[in-house]
């Protein structure tokens, strides 16, 4: 069964990647810089051995790294995996005991069982001073690793299973995305914190002593106690880990059986909502223009789907914890917004076009001119500004305020608004030319690997809108301190909708031009 | 002005000339001809991978064509889109809807897309949701709709602002029998009055209780096109559809499979 189950997670993979060679290559991309950036974090564990507090950032690591496996497949589907969804099996006799093995075997394939591998030999390295001293310190060692990536796996398979059912009814998945939003900003901001503390590890102790207790914190704390040659607290963590595994594995079991003998949630009660009504100014007003027709339906979209509606909110929280962490570290000034409007560029292309995927057929068989398909552009980026705008003023207003640094405020406005502005085209720019469908049901879908090369393309170009940008921050640095620094508030506002503009113009033609090809890759979620 | 302008020659609805399409290297479509006449009821039969819906997508405007040329009431689709779109109603297959409005909105939504005026949408659309039985579902989201309700207003939403042809794919598509004669009813209706319908299917009963003409798709090409009693030339449909596409039915008459019943498990 082990066999069978790996085979058809590499087919699955296989046969995805050969759908498209863009896909491919993004899903290489991806890994490669994904396995690059898990090494580089794995060397600095693995060099902090000897350091005083090495065990700890290993029991600080294996916590987050469960966390994460913990959180991140419920919020945002089991990675694209469907041979983690074992009711697919569920017509065929195999026993549950072949079935969970298979499973298992199954989750451990792909670029995140990998990572995580890399990043929890890395930490083990550095906490592993003395532990080849003997033989069961170094034993201790060597087994806490594969026990540690197991339950990383098994436990996040069987909270996924506990929680299929509730997740794949539409009412679960909007509130698995919005949890999955709020933990995640969370989790940004504990990062946030950990990274830019200062020197090493700023935790609290109790904080450490608290999580060494936890189920992560114990191979972590083995490998300390075999090298301080308690051998037997150190077999006594490595079992309780191992009971847990198979702990987790019996509960993943009853769930998957559950699973696949109870009804779906698809006759659950329907929702009604009421339409307003229809004639009218505003009827007139959405019938003669379709910019604001656009922007009307976008509107509607951020209230009633959760994916949009996530997108929006992780963004705004980002933007208002990004200044309140860095106030945290020491940088007290209204620039940190500019690091907000910066977030809100990522989220451009799927709220231009990924969300709603192959829906968008309707508006492509109205597209009858160049100017609707301008429309389509500004009416779908409106929504975004009339809420991120008044924020970002919101939040850098609220910085200088309690930093006292208000002389700052109009050119670090002027920079955010010049950045909002780059972000924005080049959101236009990447939508048209690397149209992305994000997958229609992200909990069951079959194509790992396919947001790679869009998170990508997305990732660089945000990277290329600072870039575009210098000349703005050029002026903030020129001008700082000179009565003139406010001038940058018009200046740059004036920069970033002229960068909309320019793109418009060009993004309108070709939107009008390729609407068929971008259809045909949205068809493809 | 939602009719062919005075004095137009064209006696077609539709002209499909030499459309062709390769997706990687596969041909999907393989030129296709196909004169569809204005008023008629037309049917596009064709075993699965036939190239149905790709032809359809193309006809319709959502799919650049490697070559050919398509005309819908006497106006390029390629060419001049911005006469033929508004000439064309569609129902794709395998496309999302939005799935976050209400089958009320949804038509709200298209009408304001098509411009037509408000009034004239709002009365449209509750007159099509009361036809097609929608009327106590209007209010509810489409991401709740049964697939037969997601026929019907896809089909409210083609229908809305009466356009001269109407493209249908796979309209019956498990779709329930009471939901399907309703379907079936407004068509009748529509193509009473001089419009013209062409649907995909693979029900050959239904094609040919339903349409006037005929074209059976196989392997990206048209190998018979006409008269419904053209193409099946005095027999059923089916049998003739059979005997052009080829069955390997025949393969399970000869022997093969001889252990599948026999057992007593």
């Amino acid at each position: 069964m082990v066999g069978v189950f790996v085979g058809l997670k590499l087919a699955l993979l296989r046969s995805s990647l050969r759908r498209s060679t863009a896909r491919a290559v993004g899903f290489v991309a991806g890994t490669v810089i994904s396995v690059a950036g898990a090494c580089y974090a794995a060397v600095g564990l693995a060099l902090g051995q000897g350091e005083p507090d090495a065990p700890d950032v290993a029991v600080l690591a294996f916590a987050g790294l469960a966390v994460a496996w913990l959180v991140l497949p419920l919020s945002f589907g089991a990675g694209g995996d469907e041979s983690s969804d074992p009711t697919r099996l569920a017509v065929l006799p195999v026993r549950p005991r072949r079935l969970i093995a298979g499973a298992t075997a199954s989750a451990l394939i792909g670029p995140g069982p990998l990572c995580t591998l890399v990043l929890i030999t890395g930490a083990v390295v550095g906490a592993a001073e003395g532990a080849l001293g003997s033989f069961s310190a170094a034993l201790v060692t060597v087994l806490a690793v594969p026990l540690m990536l197991l339950l990383c796996v098994v436990a996040s398979r069987a909270l996924l299973a506990s929680f299929a059912r509730a997740l794949t009814g539409r009412r679960g998945k909007d509130a698995a995305a919005l949890g999955g939003v709020l933990t995640a900003v969370g989790g940004y901001a504990a990062y946030l914190l950990l990274t830019t503390a200062g020197s090493g590890l700023a935790l609290p102790p109790l904080v450490v002593r608290v999580l060494r207790w936890t189920p992560p914190g114990w191979p972590a704390d083995a490998i300390r106690a075999a090298a301080d040659g308690r051998t037997a607290t150190a077999l006594l963590e490595l079992a309780g880990t191992a009971a847990l595994i198979a702990l987790l594995m019996v509960w993943w079991h009853a769930s998957l059986a559950r699973l696949m003998t109870t009804t779906d949630s698809s006759t659950a009660q329907a929702v009604k909502v009421r339409a307003g009504r229809t004639t009218g100014l505003r009827a007139r007003l959405l019938t003669s223009s379709r910019t604001l027709l656009v922007a009307h339906h976008q509107f509607s979209a951020f209230a009633r789907s959760p994916r949009h509606r996530m997108t929006m909110i992780a963004a705004l929280a980002y933007a208002l914890l990004f200044p309140v962490v860095m106030a945290a570290v020491g940088m007290r000034t209204p620039y940190a917004a500019v690091g907000g409007a910066w977030v809100f560029g990522l989220t451009v292309p799927g709220v231009l076009f990924a969300l709603d995927g192959s829906a968008i057929w309707s508006n492509v068989a109205t597209l009858r001119t160049v100017a609707h398909a301008r429309a389509e552009l500004v009416g779908r980026l409106l929504p975004q500004l009339v809420v991120i705008a008044p924020w970002l003023t919101a939040v850098a207003t609220g910085v200088a305020l309690v930093s006292g640094r208000t002389d700052q405020l109009a050119a670090a406005l002027g920079v955010s608004f010049a950045l909002l502005g780059v972000t924005f085209a080049m959101g236009m720019a990447i939508s048209v030319f690397h149209p992305y469908p994000y997958p229609e049901d992200p909990w069951s879908v079959s194509a790992p690997g396919q947001s790679g090369g869009y998170h990508l393309a997305n990732f660089l170009s945000s990277i290329l809108g600072v870039v575009a940008v210098v000349p703005v921050i050029a002026g903030a640095i020129a001008l700082n301190g000179s009565v003139f620094l406010w001038l940058l508030l018009p200046l740059g506002t004036a920069y970033g909708l002229l960068a909309v503009l320019v793109t418009l113009r060009t993004m309108g033609r070709r939107l009008f031009d390729k609407a068929p090809e971008i259809l045909t890759t949205l068809r493809m979620s | 002005m939602q009719h062919p302008p005075e004095g137009d020659a064209v006696p077609a609805a539709v002209e499909v000339r030499g459309l062709r399409k390769e997706f990687d290297g596969k041909v999907a479509v393989e030129g296709v001809d196909l004169t569809i006449p204005r008023g008629s009821f037309y049917g596009l039969v064709g075993p699965n991978g036939a190239g149905k819906t790709t032809s359809l997508s193309m006809i319709t405007g959502l799919l650049r064509p490697d070559a050919g040329t398509v005309t819908v009431a006497g106006y390029d689709v390629w060419q001049d889109p911005y006469e033929a779109k508004h000439r064309i109603g569609i129902l794709p297959d395998g496309l999302r809807l939005f799935e976050r409005l209400s089958g009320r909105e949804l038509l709200r939504y298209t009408g304001r897309l098509r411009e037509l005026p408000a009034p004239d949408t709002e009365a449209r659309a509750e007159e099509l949701l009361d036809v097609l039985g929608l009327t106590e579902a209007g209010d509810k989201l489409v991401v709740d709709y049964s697939t037969g309700m997601r026929k019907k207003i896809g089909l409210a939403a083609a229908l809305l602002h009466n356009p001269p042809v109407l493209f249908l794919d796979e309209p019956f598509e498990s779709v329930d029998p009471v939901s399907a004669e309703t379907i079936r009813e407004v068509l009748r209706q529509y193509t009473a009055t001089g419009s013209t319908v062409v649907f995909s299917s693979h029900v050959m009963e239904l094609v040919a209780a339903l349409c006037t003409h005929v074209a059976i798709l196989a392997k990206g090409r048209v190998i018979a096109d006409g008269t419904l009693d053209e193409v099946r030339a005095g027999r059923s449909l089916n049998e003739r559809f059979m005997e052009l596409v080829g069955t390997p039915a025949g393969k399970a008459k000869g022997g093969s499979l001889a252990w599948l019943g026999s057992s007593s498990g």
